[in-house]
């Protein structure tokens, strides 16, 4: 079984790579390309220091707005989608519908219309974002409160407590560090997803960036593409550090600062310990100056930083940023009439060129895939920890994997499609360079999961290495190294509908030109014809993973 | 259901829901009653099978039975977690089969509940874990220990120390031992002012040292403030040591209701033999 998915994966990847054009005669054409491209570009032509820091400003408060925005939406609608919450079958059913609803229409989609509506600016942007990312956010923010112990809700039920107060005592607390961190996640998410939107008119580095390629200004338009390049690594390393403290607990975080205090005041004895182990089961009277508000503690002052620190972020953002400008261009009667051009979807006379361009996005996320999955095997499997046996090795290749991983796709896109010229080729290229990253880590993840006895046993019986990698390793973790290819696949086929807004191949390029056209029904067949494709290779893997299981 | 405003020194306020009279006057009749209750579960498993008997105030009674018994049940029943399907339940002199929702809400006011696993929220402080017990008797959601009032705080802590706790009444209740979590928990229950405690096996997962801590906790408490305290139990020698009466289910049927004055351990470990056919054992009953 698991043969004849592969057998059938390479034969699909092989096929497209070849009807794409990706070939090694392609690839020298590029590499001497290059010579060219660096001539041209270089020395970079670097915008102002001033400019720099506006548009990073503008940039950083959209993300964070619409990051915000997902939430304040997400957070009733998951607590509508939770069976734990919520016993009416009927709100589950339309709050799951909504989520889903979300994630079927793409955020580039939303940009369109909302810039339409109102204008280029920050606030289709906050919008398109916004209104996409409950996709994502609502459905963790539903299965982490699904996940969290019933315990605690029985025994405030067996009080008398209401629903309400069941929720916040005992569902909110058990939440709350995974709610931010998926937050968190969503943020670096959207900060990728800006550059984007800056193509159809969302204002911000991306828009700066398009409009220096568009003046085939390359010299400013890479410094533009290298600022957001290292904006997206700086804000994955801050936000995954930051996450790693949240999902540890923070007990852990109380326990440092705990010895950081016994460590300071050495003569008095920690605060925990002044209790006697047994203490006496008679009530002891009670002094009349009780403390009934917490001691200080680090980790509470800590966490008020963290507050005024985002409070202040998100003033910041409204107030400076332009957010609130919101004016509708064509007026509020015009908002239906808007809404009108996208429906019914039509085809403008092209559905032939159509057809054929999303079979080339189809292709051109097989053979990126293919090709990541060509590097990501070994890549990950030196990046894992109980494989690789040398902690230099696995430590340089998970870092490697990480700051792959904090490419933006469409950047690296745009790099390449000014390397190599317009076409899907370069396209193929970008989503392969991603996948490195995403699939490396699942391949080096899902080796880690493996169980170490029969790791054990083989060594035990005097096997070499490579052996054992193939006989108790690989057969072990086939069925997640299979899971991550097919979620790795759909990944990059929803990418590669996008890839046509930066000229490298695929359906998303019709989707820019309906947008300078006009034809608004394209845009909507377009959506559907995409949403189609996505949701049969949905249904190919729920079958696939049932089969290989 | 009739409120109640407190007003508090720096002019914050709280609603109190009242205590209905009735559950004080129940002194004179038993506190729980049970007449043929049966409770058969939506897959057709049957728990209960004419359970039959009543708890007078002030009596520590425990439930002895194999795992799958019924004991859990019955327990989940007097805290109205659960209606019976047939058979009438009267907890505090409410009918429980026929009473709305907001008499049943009353009812769990009044009755604590002991769990097994804690059933605390561990992410939050343990003097929010025991302010949490207030939560019926107030009106709207709290989140943060600051949500409730100085008054409620103050008791809360009263409670803490009444099980040797306060020490530890900031610290996150995760951080602490299994014997340390059923002593908060027990100081949760006392902030329901209950009349009843109830107690589903609450030294299964702890170490002899801290059962018989609890269970020594459990006695005095409802001594002191003489509350009726049903608790379900697994080992004999334990429940004998420690209740005035012990019931003894299987298969959801009562098979032993005896006073442990007369009760030996013989006996009492009839319940878990597998033998069919054995006779019911009826002793006397204390009143």
């Amino acid at each position: 079984m698991v043969v004849g998915f592969l057998c059938l994966f390479v034969g699909a990847g092989i096929w497209s790579l070849s009807s794409l054009g990706v070939n090694i005669a392609a690839l020298v054409q590029g590499v001497s390309n290059a010579e060219i491209f660096i001539r041209r570009t270089w020395p970079l032509s670097l915008p102002s220091a001033e400019e720099v820091l506006q548009q990073t400003g503008i940039t950083l408060s959209t993300v964070l707005l619409a990051t915000l925005l997902s939430i304040a939406l997400s957070l009733p609608l998951a607590v509508w989608a939770s069976s734990v919450t919520t016993p009416s079958k009927l709100h589950r059913f339309t709050s799951r519908g909504v989520i889903v609803a979300a994630r079927a229409v793409p955020d580039v989609v939303l940009a369109i219309l909302f810039v339409r509506l109102f204008g280029l600016g920050v606030l289709p942007g906050i919008l398109a974002m916004g209104l996409h990312s409950i996709g994502m956010v609502g459905k963790l923010y539903a299965d982490a409160i699904e996940q969290t112990s019933p315990g605690p809700r029985e025994a405030l039920n067996s009080i008398g407590a209401t629903r309400t107060q069941r929720l916040l005592t005992a569902v909110v607390p058990q939440v709350l560090p995974a709610f931010i961190a998926i937050g968190l996640h969503r943020f670096d998410i959207n900060l990728r997803v800006s550059a984007v939107l800056g193509v159809v008119g969302v204002a911000g580095i991306g828009f700066e960036m398009t409009n220096a390629f568009a003046r085939l200004d390359f010299g400013l338009g890479i410094s533009w593409a290298l600022i957001l390049l290292l904006l997206c690594l700086l804000t994955e390393m801050v936000s995954a550090s930051i996450r790693r403290v949240l999902l540890r607990g923070s007990g852990e975080g109380e326990s440092g600062a705990h010895r950081f205090r016994t460590r300071l005041f050495r003569g008095r004895r920690p605060s925990g310990t002044d209790v006697p182990l047994t203490p006496p089961l008679t009530a002891s009277p009670l002094g009349t100056a009780r403390r009934v508000s917490p001691p200080f503690s680090f980790a509470r002052a800590r966490r008020w930083v963290y507050t005024v620190i985002v409070a202040a972020a998100v003033g910041a953002s409204l107030f400076g940023g332009g957010a609130l400008e919101a004016r509708v261009s064509a007026g509020w009667a015009g908002f239906f009439t808007t809404l009108g051009l996208f429906w019914p979807p039509g085809d403008a006379g092209m559905l032939d060129r159509l057809l054929l361009a999303l079979v080339e996005t189809v292709q051109i996320g097989l053979a990126a895939t293919f090709l990541g999955a060509l590097l990501a095997v070994p890549v990950g499997t030196l990046a894992a920890r109980n494989i690789s046996g040398n902690r230099a090795v696995h430590g340089a290749f998970r870092g490697f994997v990480l700051v792959v991983r904090g490419l933006p796709e469409l950047i690296v896109a745009i790099v390449f499609v000014v390397v190599i010229g317009l076409g899907p080729v370069a396209g193929v290229l970008a989503l392969a360079l991603g996948s490195v990253g995403l699939l490396g880590k699942l391949v080096a993840d899902s080796l880690e999961e493996v169980d170490a006895g029969p790791l054990e046993a083989m060594s035990a019986l005097g096997s070499s290495r490579t052996q054992r990698y193939f006989t108790a390793v690989l057969p072990q973790a086939a069925p997640a190294l299979i899971g991550g290819l097919l979620y790795q696949l759909d990944v990059n086929i929803r990418s590669a509908t996008l890839l046509g807004l930066v000229g490298a191949g695929g359906v998303g390029f019709y989707l820019l030109q309906a947008t300078q056209t006009r034809e608004y029904e394209v845009i909507t067949l377009i959506t559907l014809m995409t949403f189609t494709v996505v949701f049969a290779l949905e249904l190919v893997s729920m079958l696939l993973r049932r089969l290989v299981r | 259901m009739r409120t109640r405003i407190f007003i508090h020194p720096h002019g914050r306020f709280e609603v109190h829901m009242v205590d209905q009279a009735v559950f004080d006057d129940v002194g004179r009749g038993p506190v729980v009653s049970l007449t043929q209750v049966t409770k058969e579960f939506d897959g057709g498993v049957t728990a209960l099978r004419g359970v039959e008997f009543d708890v007078p105030r002030g009596q520590i009674l425990a439930l002895l039975g194999r795992s799958g018994s019924g004991k859990s049940t019955l327990l989940r029943h007097i805290c109205c977690l659960h209606r019976p399907t047939s058979g009438s339940l009267r907890v505090l002199g409410t009918d429980v089969a026929r009473a709305r929702r907001s008499q049943l809400r009353q009812i769990r006011r009044r009755t604590g509940f002991v769990f097994q696993q804690f059933n605390l929220v561990g992410q939050l402080s343990v003097l929010e874990n025991v302010c949490s017990g207030a939560l019926g008797r107030l009106v709207g959601p709290r989140l943060g220990l600051f949500s409730y009032s100085r008054a409620l705080r103050l008791e809360a802590l009263e409670h803490l120390d009444r099980v040797g706790m306060a020490g530890h009444a900031f610290q996150r209740t995760s951080t602490l031992s299994g014997g340390q979590q059923q002593r908060v928990a027990i100081a949760r229950a006392l902030m329901q002012h209950p009349v009843i405690l109830l107690a589903d096996e609450p030294v299964a997962s702890l170490d002899p040292d801290s059962a018989d801590t609890v269970m020594r906790l459990l006695r005095e408490i409802a001594r002191e403030r003489s509350l009726t305290v049903i608790g379900s139990l697994h080992q004999v020698e334990l429940a004998l040591g420690w209740a005035d009466r012990v019931i003894g289910l299987r298969d959801g049927e009562v098979m032993l209701d005896a006073s442990t004055t007369i009760l030996d351990t013989t006996t009492a470990m009839s319940v878990y033999n597998t033998v069919p056919g054995t006779e019911p054992v009826a002793l006397d009953v204390t009143g």
